[in-house]
């Protein structure tokens, strides 16, 4: 192999490399709806799970590498975000004083829910907050409906 | 006796104790950190803040997610989460302090008010007393909105930052607090 054809083969090695790190550090976030379903449960059994054990529900709903969730339950409230803000759709977590809350892109939540719905919603699980102090609620994001 | 009718004046009194607290909640609070190096800008915002704040004896507490903060690039926020905050074992941010320069019968009326905010800030699972000022706007309805800006230096959290990147992330972050409460009924 000629000096000329292994620097050839170099510069080509480099420039897909550089490819491939500009590409990687430009990736924008996984599209929710078309990732697997980790776990698929009930809003009421979500918080309960958190409850009783909030590393091991972390572990399971939340996961070491982002992991999509869906969550069945009944609309509690709708909240609509100021300006660009999210909107917020509020499952009944069983609990008056926690929910378990989906955070959805402005104006991605469909017309058709109301207060009193039974929806599915996919999103990603960031964990439970919550203390004798502050109000305790499950909180997911990026959320799509699925039903 | 003399026991007796403290105790007894203590549950009678608790009642009335406790319908005097005026406390204000959030829970779709924000908090943004942004760090700028002739390298690159780095910034990522949190909107699911939960804070409470007893106005009348000024506590306050405020608690995130680490995984709450959202980046516009994905690659930040696993590097954020997997090599810095350590998510995974140190899941939660917390601050619990006191706020100072404004009373609860204050915030009932419509105004501005300069407050400074001290506590403890827990991030990474180290503890550190900060210092903040801040601005507090009341509506008068029940609506309080408040501000803070302060700087947070990874060092200072054990937050290790690898060489091969230093020079893209800042020594100190500026931190933003923004929280809109509501009064709790």
């Amino acid at each position: 192999m000629n000096r000329k054809r292994i620097i050839l083969i170099g510069l080509i090695a480099v420039a897909i490399g550089a490819a491939y790190g500009l590409k990687e550090y430009m990736r924008g976030h996984a599209d929710v709806e078309g990732m697997e379903v980790a776990h698929a449960v009930d809003a009421q059994q979500l918080l309960a799970d958190f409850m009783a054990d909030e590393s091991a529900a972390t572990a399971n709903y939340v996961g070491v590498k982002e992991q999509a969730i869906v969550v069945k339950g009944l609309i509690k409230g709708i909240e609509k975000g100021a300006g660009d803000a999210a909107d917020n759709v509020l499952l009944d977590s069983g609990d008056d004083f926690a929910d378990v809350i989906c955070e959805f892109k402005k104006g991605t939540v469909p017309g058709s829910w109301q207060p009193g719905s039974i929806v599915a919603v996919k999103g990603i699980c960031t964990g439970y907050l919550g203390s004798e102090m502050l109000p305790g609620n499950v909180i997911l994001q990026r959320c799509v409906a699925v039903e | 006796m003399n026991t007796l009718k403290t105790i007894t004046l203590s549950i009678a009194i608790l009642p009335l104790t406790m319908a005097a607290q005026e406390r204000y909640m959030t829970r779709n609070g924000h908090i943004d950190f942004h760090s700028s190096t002739p390298i690159e800008d780095i910034h990522a915002d949190n909107d699911k803040v939960s804070s409470v704040w007893d106005a009348t004896s000024g506590a306050i507490e405020f608690a995130v997610l680490v995984k709450s903060f959202t980046f516009e690039k994905a690659l930040m926020q696993e590097h954020f989460n997997e090599n810095y905050m350590e998510s995974n074992k140190f899941p939660k941010a917390s601050f619990k302090g006191t706020v100072a320069g404004v009373t609860a019968d204050q915030l009932a009326k419509e105004g501005s008010y300069p407050v400074t905010v001290e506590g403890t800030l827990n991030i990474h699972g180290v503890d550190r007393p900060v210092k903040s000022m801040g601005m507090v706007k009341s509506d008068g309805k029940g609506g309080v909105r408040a501000e803070s800006k302060f700087q947070v230096n990874p060092t200072d959290y054990d937050i290790k930052i690898p060489g091969a990147v230093r020079k893209n992330i800042a020594e100190s972050l500026d931190v933003s607090v923004r929280m809109d409460y509501t009064k709790m009924k």
